[in-house]
């Protein structure tokens, strides 16, 4: 039983891994999306 | 809801926060900060969410929350019979430091003197886990193990004995 437990816990594991990961893909896309947008807003103010 | 899925709903929370745990603690670094951020969010839902249902589920349920009793401890020393106390109390012991390691994160975000109480309260959570694990499994298979084993060791023992005596 401890044994199929420990498995259910890996697994679920890699299920909330997972999804982390993609919560901080996008976190991250979305930091550089904003980032590019600030870049440019900025590059058209000097221009 | 039967009992039957009750302990089906135990185990899917036991899963449930050791999984986001042990993401939380391997990417409690820099570079894998945003996952740390929803691991640690996944403990500290998982952690409400026991308490909860613990407070709404009826005392008979394997829902309901543990409670260590000095009476209980004593009467299982005095007869040996019913639940060990230690379930009870590590139990508990894990809730309040897991939770108390998802907390402390949480506030360790805008109070940055708090990370490093944070990393200390998840270490010490780490030993409680470990020590809730070995308990369990000596309780449900280390016990029966040993007791294989010894019977083995009892069994090639007079063995040993009566070749010392013809010898």
């Amino acid at each position: 039983m401890l044994a199929r437990m420990l498995i259910h816990g890996l697994i679920a594991a890699a299920l909330i891994g997972s999804a982390a990961a993609v919560f901080a893909q996008t976190r991250d896309a979305n930091a550089l999306s904003r980032q590019i947008a600030w870049i440019w807003s900025d590059d058209r103010d000097h221009h | 809801m039967s009992i039957k899925v009750h302990h089906m709903l135990l185990k899917g929370w036991h899963a449930w926060v050791a999984g986001s745990f042990l993401v939380a603690y391997l990417t409690a670094d820099e570079d894998t900060y945003a996952m740390h951020l929803f691991a640690g969010y996944a403990v500290l839902a998982a952690i409400a969410a026991r308490l909860l249902v613990g407070v709404l589920a009826p005392a008979s349920s394997p829902l309901s929350l543990p409670r260590p009793s000095l009476r209980a401890a004593q009467s299982w020393i005095a007869t040996g019979r019913g639940r060990h106390p230690l379930f009870a109390i590590l139990a508990v012991a894990l809730l309040a430091m897991v939770g108390g390691a998802a907390v402390s994160g949480v506030f360790a975000d805008a109070l940055p003197w708090l990370e490093d109480p944070h990393e200390a309260i998840a270490e010490a959570s780490l030993l409680v886990i470990f020590g809730h694990i070995a308990f369990v499994a000596y309780t449900y298979g280390g016990r029966r193990l040993l007791g294989k084993l010894t019977a083995r060791f009892n069994e090639t023992r007079p063995s040993t004995q009566s070749r010392e005596q013809s010898a």
